[in-house]
């Protein structure tokens, strides 16, 4: 019994080594992945109203996707701005000038 | 199964662009995907950008000469507005071009479930004339659309034109030019490795296949977003320089960053209107930037469909608008010639139908490994700017002729390598490349397709 409990903690030592080394080479893209969506909708939704002209409506159909759920968006159209929350995270996105389109804040 | 370039493989494990920039990719699998290759580096010689100042061992690429096909030079100018006649008054058959937009504009799906085509703008212009225009869902002859990585080979000219002024060479290393990659490998890479596709930087073109690890992704929204091309340098290489093709929006919004530098904020800021915007007449180009002053280039240009069409007249031109030379002398024949190292690249599903020159895609097939060209309807010098979710600019020089499609689709024809889990079995009822150049061929008398009965080969 002491036996296998002895291999059963090597086992789980392992996965767990195995998981930090893993979590740890790569923090960056797993850290970095909750702000994806909201940063996504919020650049893509600021170009659709306000370099393409299209309505609320069309660029919501444009930029839906039914794998995350979206918290909130919110768009201020007086200052051309578009903020989106999901996971956690809210990003917005803004309108720069007739040439240069819109741009993450 | 038939051959289509362009975006291939299409699980939604994700929600997003799937992949937004697109029209070739490497798709691969993330970042795991380095490794392999380190093949022999074919060089493409021909002549030179001045100085060779680089390292010792890539060939140099030298400019000259003329592209393969006659160059069209002497004709009404666009630049103000496309002259237009009727399809019968070129020469083509009016009944198959109805033909033809009857399947690019035929609605099989609602936006809600985002079936068949859907179509936002077609752009015919035969000889220099604008011979058939439609639109749909919204959009109109005015509005700057979204081109995806279509961005890609407008970026190629842009840089064409700054080599033109002398402001960099193709034989240049980003080292020379870029601080934040003097040191390291990344320093080694060449402009026209950039061009090519052929940096060796490791980088994963995964959309949202496998969104965390995605290299694309994390540039345009998470990690790399503040200062993309830092981000791209940053990630060092997985291969030699020169020696692998890989589709990599990173090359391209690298060589944006190099651009930036060469240029400074100010003058950067607008040069992609005087360099050639204003010049051809693309009066609704809009070319999006990152944070740090960066044009992307790897996508987020919007244009008019017309406008769109106005880059491929300047290369059917070989660079030359209304008598001035915008691109250098062997410009054109360069961006139309296969990039070396893809003949060294790994072949599978998505790569096999990419027939990569400089930021354009080939109708050439790669007869060593019996490869057919991609797009068997259509004459061995087409050539195209493609982009994400069905955006495409096809040039014929042969026939005078360039077609723009900008559409919206999210579920392709089966044809499309890759597209098999969720695809539309029917080629007229979804977007399918080949159906749509086999319609578009059938309006012109007398063109020959490269090879009408494709192989069934590639990558499985």
């Amino acid at each position: 019994m002491r036996k296998v409990l002895k291999i059963v903690g090597i086992v789980v030592g392992l996965v767990l080594a195995a998981a930090a080394t893993f979590l740890l080479l790569n923090w960056g893209a797993l850290s970095s992945f909750p702000a994806l969506p909201s940063s996504y909708e919020a650049k893509e939704l600021c170009s659709c109203l306000f370099v393409e002209g299209r309505t609320q409506g069309e660029c919501e159909a444009f930029i839906r996707q039914d794998v995350v759920g979206i918290d909130g968006r919110d768009f201020d159209v007086d200052n051309r701005r578009v903020t989106v929350r999901a996971l956690w995270s809210e990003n917005s996105a803004h309108y720069v000038s007739r040439r240069h389109g819109c741009v993450l804040d | 199964m038939a051959r289509t370039p362009s975006r291939r493989r299409a699980p939604r494990l994700f929600f997003a662009p799937r992949s937004l920039l697109s029209a070739g990719r490497s798709g691969l699998s993330v970042g795991l995907l380095t490794g392999l290759v380190g093949l022999v580096g074919l060089g493409l010689s021909s002549g030179g950008c001045g100085s060779a100042a680089a390292t010792e061992e890539p060939t140099p690429v030298v400019l000259e000469g003329a592209p393969s096909f006659e160059v069209r030079t002497a004709r009404e100018w666009p630049t103000a507005g496309w002259p237009s006649a009727t399809p019968a008054e070129v020469g083509l058959d009016p009944a198959a071009i109805a033909t033809l937009e009857d399947y690019l504009f035929a609605r099989n799906g609602d936006d809600v479930d985002r079936r068949g085509q859907r179509t936002n703008a077609f752009v015919l212009i035969k000889d220099g004339k604008l011979v058939a225009e439609r639109y749909a869902r919204g959009y109109s002859a005015d509005t700057a659309m979204l081109t995806w990585s279509v961005s890609k080979s407008i970026a190629n000219t842009i840089v064409g034109c700054a080599v033109h002024e002398g402001l960099l060479c193709l034989n240049d290393t980003i080292g020379q030019h870029y601080p934040p990659a003097v040191d390291g490998g990344v320093g080694s890479v060449r402009v026209t490795d950039l061009l090519q596709m052929s940096s060796g930087i490791d980088w994963s073109e995964t959309y949202e296949t496998s969104p965390v690890f995605s290299s694309v992704m994390g540039m345009l929204y998470t990690r790399g977003r503040a200062d993309m091309a830092a981000f791209v340098a940053s990630r060092g290489l997985a291969a030699d320089p020169g020696t692998r093709w890989s589709y990599s929006s990173g090359d391209t919004t690298l060589l944006m960053g190099v651009l930036r530098t060469i240029l400074g904020d100010e003058r950067n800021a607008d040069y992609p209107w005087v360099a050639l915007f204003d010049r051809i007449g693309m009066k609704t180009a809009v070319l999006e930037r990152d944070a740090a002053g960066t044009f992307v280039g790897s996508s987020y240009l919007y244009a008019s469909a017309r406008d769109l069409a106005k880059w491929g007249m300047l290369l059917l031109a070989d660079g030359v608008w209304e008598g001035e030379r915008l691109l250098p002398e062997g410009w054109v024949r360069y961006t139309l010639t296969m990039a070396p190292a893809y003949y060294n690249t790994e072949l599978t599903p998505g790569t096999v139908d990419d027939n990569p020159g400089a930021q354009v895609y080939l109708n050439h097939g790669d007869p060593a490994r019996d490869v057919p060209p991609p797009w068997p309807a259509a004459p061995a010098d087409t050539f195209a700017a493609q982009g994400h979710w069905g955006k495409s600019i096809f040039v014929f020089p042969s026939l005078d002729m360039i077609a723009v499609r900008l559409g919206d689709d999210r579920i392709y024809a089966c044809d499309i390598p890759g597209h098999d889990d969720k695809c539309e079995p029917d080629p007229a009822k979804a977007y399918s490349k080949n159906h749509y150049l086999g319609l578009l061929m059938a309006a012109v008398p007398g063109a020959v397709g490269v090879g009408t009965t494709p192989v069934a080969k590639g990558g499985e």
